[in-house]
């Protein structure tokens, strides 16, 4: 399957994404997926450093500033706090497609606030620990404080900057160290000194920005390589969300990452080590967006139990468990993800055992506790893959309702990459729902069979409904629909419960039954096709030549921060494709291996001049 | 930036010129200035509240507002000029109505009537979908589809940051929210240059150490000394790290300068914060601060949602208190509803999916649309909700002049949707409260000429190109009128595709 899959195929998926019904109504040409060019310059790389791709398919420099799981996991590598200040403390990352790690990020008037706030209290820390006076010994401090306090600012100073410091920036540090002792009655203004040079530290642009920029002497070079710090610092966040450790600065220091094969050898290092699993987790998290789950509430009304079975949390920890046991243990591969007949839930000091089989009971009907548990006899027949667990229809569903729209346009802009416009885009006129009406109940697919009969709305809608309704098995939490007995105490599985004022409705409600049997047309894709639920539709993705391409894609988006405004692929990321259509077979599916081809490109150690 | 008056400068012989650069010397100038009947420098407060409204309790009652007749039997006095409706003569208190808290001496002490401005007929244009479209409010622009961000920045950033008019007060702009931290355009009203989303403090005691954290009682030497040491040290941290950061801006291309420019100006705040402030003046003290244990958690989803009335009060307390010592005159504030089981408003538990969705509207209220007379039992029920709100804002106007500070105050309030069933962002209630320095005649309300013709109610922003049935009045105009009221003269404010959506002051203000 994958193997037959190569440069001109790649080339006919954003072709054929063209021809989608929507590109005539307006739709930007900006979308129909690059210039496909980028499939023909691809040739060389993959092997060796440097060779064959168009500057102009390079990532331009940048800088981009730590996301708040990155603080936290820099702080304690450099003071072995156990303190979480981003975690605790900082606004919530912003987010770019999706992805807490991007070159939008900020710091602003709060933020700046909050990093003094943060640096004060680990370097009141530190300091209480003795963790500052080991990193900043000093035989005299008060007649040889200032060269102490140089010697500290190129010491734990590199460390935080993770490169040497510049001597504008030692300069800097000196000023900062001569107004804390100046005046300072104090025991010891030689740690005073220190401390507040440390604090100034971890604020400075040094430690919060992931620069991008090369060695910066001025030159007419179109491209530039990334220093050996820059690369690593980019591949330690990128694999482990946490700063270069030792080993990596010392290969740095000493010439150790010139090759793709020195990267490739430090980036199977990475991959092993103890920060790289959350890192991957949160990635496969961003990419399918379940990671707002623990954000997500239901209506009460409906979903009573929802708060109560603490069911955000027990979802929120199933896909990091999922995914977790997936990338370490199994396979790794994006196919695992889409098509596992299993799932696993890990307990947690707030998730009890018997919270999570009360949610394998509710949710799946399935006996199950901690540890790998099979869903192969869950209700509605299965439960396959990564988006047939629950996180992924409550996610993409309103407080009460289930939402076809939002999941379809979930699959096809996350899974499958064929773009999908923004009706605010197009010029046309949304009208607004009907509001329900108790005396002519309808299930949710009955009221969007609007979009096929009204004109501007079929020719995306076809598609977008078509993927949205295999999931209509599945209520607003995720659970399958219905198991709620009615005022006769008869269970209603499979069946959507709607409001009545009908004569045959039981307490205010009936239970209509459910069709996820749709037909997906207009793609151009192999994914046009029958679907007789949302099980098979998994299926059928875990195997797409179509999903095979996009993975590589979302995981590039996602490493390396940049993506378009408006979702359409760019240059860099076309190039990556291509990059990524020369690896083996049984690599390209791979997660680690798809990142590794990234590390081992001309994409990853060189940019695009300013 | 104007001359000091006449009095001031008196003011400033009299104490020398040395006195210019005490902590406390603005607030001492403020005060002679007040007593010689000067007025003292505008200050503004941005406030989202969610949800909508009810339409048909919020409009004007006259015959042709809805041919229906006036529901609750009240009739307003209304005269035209230009389009555009207007009314000195007009019942708030009538049965269910969304405005009561305006015009509640038993509640609030007295009526706020002759304080308010309130607006029908506003479009947001966000190009969004509505609950993403809390970001146009103050930014008057379309929401980018893909990035999730407006284009420009807000209203409160635009004065206290880009004209400067934050740069006196210790802390430039503060913005506070209930429930929630995040920075999505959904939740978020102050955006600095470029449509930098800015987040807001969720919680009181923060928020209370960012306003008021930094005082130190005059005549208490060791904690005035303990916060000049402070202010030496953290000045020394912030100069360093403004200087690397000007550093790293000189190697960027100017798109990218942009967020490092954000980084500078955050620094430069951040320096301005650490001077101690001394506080003096009659109605200025120093509140007590919020005890943690009021709010033991803070964010929707979180188990927050039964604190959220304590928090917003402990806001509206920060806030009026911060106004009173000048601690800032820029502040938005970010509302949240009550959506927990038992709410004190007895209202169903989901406030969002059971009072906002189920409305369902007359053509007051549903732009028209052809959907029938609607179902008064649901806009009673959202009103409910609305008072509430209103209610805050009444509350705050209350603590703001107990202060002193109302008269010189000017608060914009609106929602992000106008009939929130339908996630519209067409007609969405605005009300201006507070005095305003005098520079609007408030205690009237206003109607807007309608942004759709009699032959087509229900038009909207993407019904056709060229003509257009869809004539907006869009939020834009009211923030050209605001900016002009802040002394700063441009004619056009925000981010549309149509520059006379962006043109020109609110007609009729």
């Amino acid at each position: 399957m994958l193997g037959r899959f190569n440069i001109p195929a790649a080339a006919l998926v954003f072709v054929g994404a063209a021809a989608l019904g929507c590109a005539g109504r307006g739709y930007p040409s900006s979308e129909t997926g690059g210039t496909g060019s980028g499939a023909g310059t691809g040739s060389s790389t993959g092997t060796g450093g440097g060779g064959g791709l168009d500057t102009a398919s390079l990532l331009q420099a940048d800088v981009r500033r730590l996301t708040n799981a990155e603080y936290d996991a820099s702080v304690q590598a450099l003071l072995g706090t156990k303190l979480t200040p981003a975690a605790s403390a900082f606004s919530a990352d912003s987010k770019q497609s999706g992805y807490t790690l991007n070159e939008g990020q900020v710091v602003a008037s709060q933020m700046a606030k909050d990093l003094d706030t943060a640096a004060i209290a680990l370097v009141t820390e530190a300091r209480g620990n003795g963790k500052l006076a080991a990193l900043s010994p000093c035989a005299d401090p008060v007649k040889q404080g200032a060269t102490c306090a140089a010697t500290f600012v190129n010491t734990f100073g590199a460390q935080v900057y993770r490169r040497p410091v510049t001597a504008a920036e030692a300069a800097n540090l000196a000023t900062v160290y001569q107004a804390a002792v100046t005046g300072d009655t104090g025991t010891s203004p030689y740690n005073d000194g220190i401390d507040l040079m440390a604090r100034t530290m971890l604020e400075s642009p040094g430690f919060l920005y992931v620069t991008e920029l090369g060695p910066g002497a001025p030159s007419a070079d179109p491209s530039l390589t990334l220093t050996p710090y820059e690369l690593a610092s980019t591949m330690s966040y990128l694999l482990t969300a946490g700063p270069p450790d030792q080993t990596l600065l010392q290969a740095a220091a000493s010439g150790g990452l010139a090759s793709p094969d020195d990267l490739e050898a430090q980036a199977r290092r990475l991959l092993a080590s103890s920060g790289s699993p959350a890192r991957l987790v949160r990635l496969v998290r961003e990419w399918l967006g379940i990671d707002a789950i623990g954000q997500i509430a239901k209506d009460a009304n409906w979903y009573p139990d929802y708060a109560s079975l603490n069911a955000a949390a027990v979802m929120d920890d199933e896909t990091t468990s999922f995914i977790n046991e997936v990338l370490q243990k199994k396979t790794g591969t994006v196919n695992e993800l889409l098509s596992a007949s299993w799932t696993v839930i890990n307990p947690t000091a707030s998730i009890t055992a018997s919270t999570i089989s009360t949610y394998y009971s509710k949710f799946y009907g399935v006996t199950g506790g901690s540890g790998e548990t099979s869903l192969a006899g869950a209700k509605g027949g299965a439960r396959v893959g990564i988006l047939n667990q629950g996180a992924f229809s409550a996610v993409y569903a309103h407080a009460s309702t289930s939402a076809p729209v939002l999941r379809g346009v979930a699959v096809m802009r996350r899974i499958t990459c064929i773009p999908v416009p923004d009706p605010s885009t197009l010029k046309i006129t949304v009208p607004p729902p009907p509001p329900p009406d108790s005396s002519n109940p309808e299930t949710t697919r009955a009221l969007f069979n609007v979009h096929g009969t009204t004109s501007g709305c079929a020719s995306c809608h076809d598609s977008i409904d078509a993927f949205g309704f295999t999931f209509e098995g599945y209520d607003a939490m995720g659970e399958y629909r219905t198991i709620d007995a009615d005022s006769k105490g008869a269970v209603h599985l499979g069946t959507e419960k709607v409001a009545s004022s009908r004569s045959q409705a039981i307490g205010g409600y009936e239970y209509l039954p459910i069709d996820t049997t749709t037909t997906v047309k207009g793609t151009s894709t192999d994914l046009d096709q029958a679907y007789a639920s949302s099980n098979a539709l998994a299926t059928v993705l875990a195997s797409s030549p179509t999903v095979a391409s996009c993975a590589p894609m979302q995981l590039f988006r996602g490493s390396t921060g940049r993506s378009d405004a408006t979702g359409a692929l760019t240059a860099s990321e076309t190039a990556f494709q291509s990059i990524w259509s020369q690896l083996s077979a049984d690599k390209q599916g791979n997660i680690a291996e798809i990142l590794i081809a990234y590390l081992r490109s001309p994409l990853f150690s060189q940019r695009r001049t300013m | 930036m104007k001359k000091r008056s006449a009095s001031r400068r008196s003011f400033l012989r009299a104490v020398g010129a040395g006195a210019v650069a005490l902590p406390f010397y603005r607030l001492l100038e403020d005060h002679f200035a007040k007593a010689y009947g000067e007025t003292l420098p505008l200050r503004f407060i941005g406030i989202y509240h969610p949800h909508g409204i009810a339409g048909e309790l919020f409009a004007l009652q006259y015959a042709g507002n809805f041919p229906a007749g006036a529901p609750s039997g009240v009739t307003d006095t209304v005269t035209t000029a230009g389009g555009v409706a207007s009314s000195t003569s007009f019942n708030l208190t009538y049965a269910n109505c969304a405005l009561q808290p305006f015009d509640d001496a038993a509640t609030y002490g007295k009526s706020y009537k002759s304080k308010v401005t309130i607006i029908e007929g506003i479009d947001h244009l966000s190009n969004a979908n509505g609950h993403d479209s809390a970001g146009t409010i103050f930014t008057g622009s379309t929401i980018d589809a893909s990035a999730l961000k407006p284009a420009n920045s807000s209203i409160d950033q635009f004065l206290a940051v880009e004209n400067g008019l934050g740069a006196a007060t210790p802390i430039t702009s503060i913005q506070l929210g209930v429930g929630d931290n995040g920075t999505q355009s959904g939740t978020t009203l102050s955006y600095s240059k470029g449509g930098i989303a800015l987040p807001k403090i969720p919680d009181p005691v923060q928020a209370y150490t960012a306003l008021f954290g930094n005082f130190a009682a005059p005549n208490d030497a060791a904690a005035q000394a303990a916060l000049m040491r402070q202010q030496q040290l953290g000045t020394a941290v912030a100069t360093s790290a403004y200087s690397d950061v000007q550093s790293l801006y000189g190697k960027l291309a100017a798109p990218e300068q942009q967020k490092l420019q954000a980084h500078l100006d955050a620094l430069s705040d951040l320096k301005k914060g650490f001077a101690a402030t001394s506080l003096m003046g009659s109605n200025c003290a120093v509140p007590a601060k919020p005890s943690s244990s009021n709010f033991p958690q803070l964010l929707r989803y979180q188990g927050g949602e039964p604190y959220f009335d304590a928090i917003t009060k402990a806001h509206i307390g920060l806030l009026a208190q911060a106004f009173a010592c000048d601690i800032t005159r820029f502040a938005t504030l970010f509302m949240a509803d009550l959506s927990y089981a038992a709410n004190p408003l007895m209202l169903p538990t989901d406030n969002h999916g059971s009072v906002a969705h189920p409305y369902n509207g007359s053509p007051v209220g549903s732009d028209g649309s052809p959907v029938g007379n609607g179902d008064p039992t649901t806009w009673a029920l959202l009103a409910k909700f609305n008072r509430y709100c209103y209610g805050n804002i009444a509350t705050l106007m209350k603590q703001l002049d107990a202060m002193g500070v109302l008269d010189n105050t000017l608060i914009y309030a609106s929602s992000d949707m106008g009939n929130p069933a339908r996630h519209s962002t067409r007609n969405v209630p605005t009300v201006l409260a507070g005095g305003a320095n005098g520079l609007i005649t408030m205690g009237r309300r206003l109607k807007m000429t309608p942004d759709c013709p009699s032959t087509n109610l229900w038009c909207g922003p993407t019904d056709g190109v060229t003509p257009t049935d869809y004539t907006p009045i869009t939020n834009n105009h009211l923030l050209v009128s605001i900016a002009n009221m802040f002394g700063v003269e441009v004619n056009s404010f925000g981010t549309q595709p149509n520059k006379s959506d962006i043109t020109g002051p609110l007609p009729g203000l």
